[in-house]
């Protein structure tokens, strides 16, 4: 597993008062620092356009700001819930436009800069992590998600999701066991 | 991951986390960066513009309380003036201290030391003033007010006489404008019986009535006369006869 990005608590707060007087310099070390988790969220949610919806969580972001109280680690979950938050309102939009995202997240998926070749064989193998991932309930896949990108605990995952420490350790087993049965498949 | 998951899923997430986990290209991180720090800047800005709404706030009660001790006329009288004259394409009825004077009218002389060798008395001003001059006498509408506020009297009667070009030319509809302010109740109906416009009948008619009252007046003068001649007379006859009597004595006694 990839380490998680972190900051310390003192630059945490430096960033955090030049944040909130708009300067872009902090927004850009704050955004270096949560947006590729954020994207990687809303990339392996299944959403057509994850960069417009990282885009709206930064804005809501900046809104709550001023009001935020506490350290780097409870900033990164408040970024994540209204990640998750921007998400739902993004499926239930897209539900009621019934347009199917698949297409366009294959193609939002594709890594910046790469080559042609490389590039095809990332979308295949996204396309297969994906279609893996897509055959889990939502919230199996939202806790699994949850947990490797963000290497949150239970207990933060559910204070995310809204849901008690146990009912997510028991859609973490259900969703870790759904997932080996359908990877060790012959 | 925990010890118990097997290799595949953890193989999996790592492969999955690689390749979803990558930061937008720079242009769109740039066009949320700036974004969120606009939205930041302006929540310093919003902060501001509930001062802003205070200030809205407080200037409209200002507006609204001097307006209405303007309509109750309570303020100074320069300044009231300044309001009624503001607000004349208002149709809201501010008095005004002086009806007649405006902005443009000379300002009154409270003070006598001021400015009075270039403003003439008021009797002086009536008394300058050609007698012959065409134009209609100014006189004060003001009443007893005059004589507290003359030249302001003196002049708006004449700028509500004179400014009127049309008032000015016809003289019947300007002397009945002026009229209304100069003649008393009483004097209506001479004027208008010495009005040049009235018809011939109407003035034979007059001189008709003159004629048959002066010859009235004439009959009862004759009838006084007659009757107070008559009473001379026998006046005098008594005064004769007293006067006789003792002559007659004085006769008798001389004879």
């Amino acid at each position: 597993m990839p380490p998680i990005p972190s900051l310390t608590d003192r630059e945490f707060s430096s960033y955090l008062r030049a944040a909130r007087a708009g300067d872009e310099g902090a927004w850009r070390a704050l955004y270096d620092w949560l947006a590729p988790q954020i994207l990687g969220f809303l990339r392996s949610s299944g959403l057509p356009d994850p960069d417009d919806v990282l885009g709206d969580v930064f804005l809501d972001l900046a809104r709550g700001v001023k009001d935020f109280k506490g350290n780097a680690k409870g900033f990164r979950a408040l970024v994540f819930t209204i990640a998750r938050a921007r998400r739902v309102d993004e499926f239930r939009r897209l539900s009621r436009r019934s347009e199917e995202p698949l297409d366009a997240v294959i193609h939002d998926l594709a890594p910046a800069g790469s080559d042609v070749e490389h590039e095809a064989l990332a979308l295949v193998a996204l396309d297969d992590l994906l279609e893996i991932l897509g055959q889990l309930t939502d919230d199996q896949a939202e806790v699994l998600v949850l947990r490797a990108l963000g290497g949150w605990t239970s207990r933060e995952i559910g204070e995310i999701t809204g849901r008690s420490t146990g009912a997510v350790e028991q859609l973490q087993h259900r969703a870790t066991e759904a997932l080996r049965d359908l990877l060790e498949a012959p | 991951m925990d010890p118990g998951e097997s290799r595949s899923v953890v193989a999996f997430l790592t492969s999955l986390v690689d390749q979803v986990a990558v930061a937008p290209d720079e242009v769109t991180a740039y066009r949320h960066i700036s974004a969120a720090a606009a939205t930041a800047r302006g929540l310093v800005v919003r902060g501001s513009r509930s001062f802003r709404w205070v200030a809205a706030a407080t200037a409209m009660v200002t507006a609204l309380g001097t307006g209405g001790v303007a309509m109750a006329g309570g303020l100074p009288d320069p300044i009231q003036t300044a309001v009624a004259d503001a607000a004349r394409v208002l149709p809201l009825p501010i008095p005004v201290p002086y009806p007649h004077a405006r902005l443009s009218d000379p300002a009154p002389v409270d003070h006598p030391e001021v400015d009075t060798w270039s403003r003439p008395a008021p009797a002086e001003a009536m008394a300058d003033e050609p007698e012959d001059s065409g134009e209609a006498p100014v006189v004060s509408a003001a009443g007893d007010d005059s004589s507290e506020r003359p030249h302001l009297a003196v002049a708006s009667d004449q700028r509500s006489c004179d400014f009127d070009g049309e008032r000015r030319h016809e003289g019947k509809e300007r002397d009945s404008a002026c009229d209304e302010l100069v003649a008393p109740p009483g004097f209506e109906q001479d004027v208008d019986r010495f009005d040049g416009d009235h018809d011939e009948d109407r003035d034979e008619e007059f001189v008709d009535r003159d004629r048959e009252s002066r010859a009235d007046r004439l009959s009862e003068a004759r009838d006084d006369d007659s009757d107070h001649r008559g009473q001379d007379e026998s006046d005098r006859q008594e005064e004769r006869h007293d006067h006789e009597s003792p002559d007659d004595d004085s006769s008798t006694g001389r004879d």
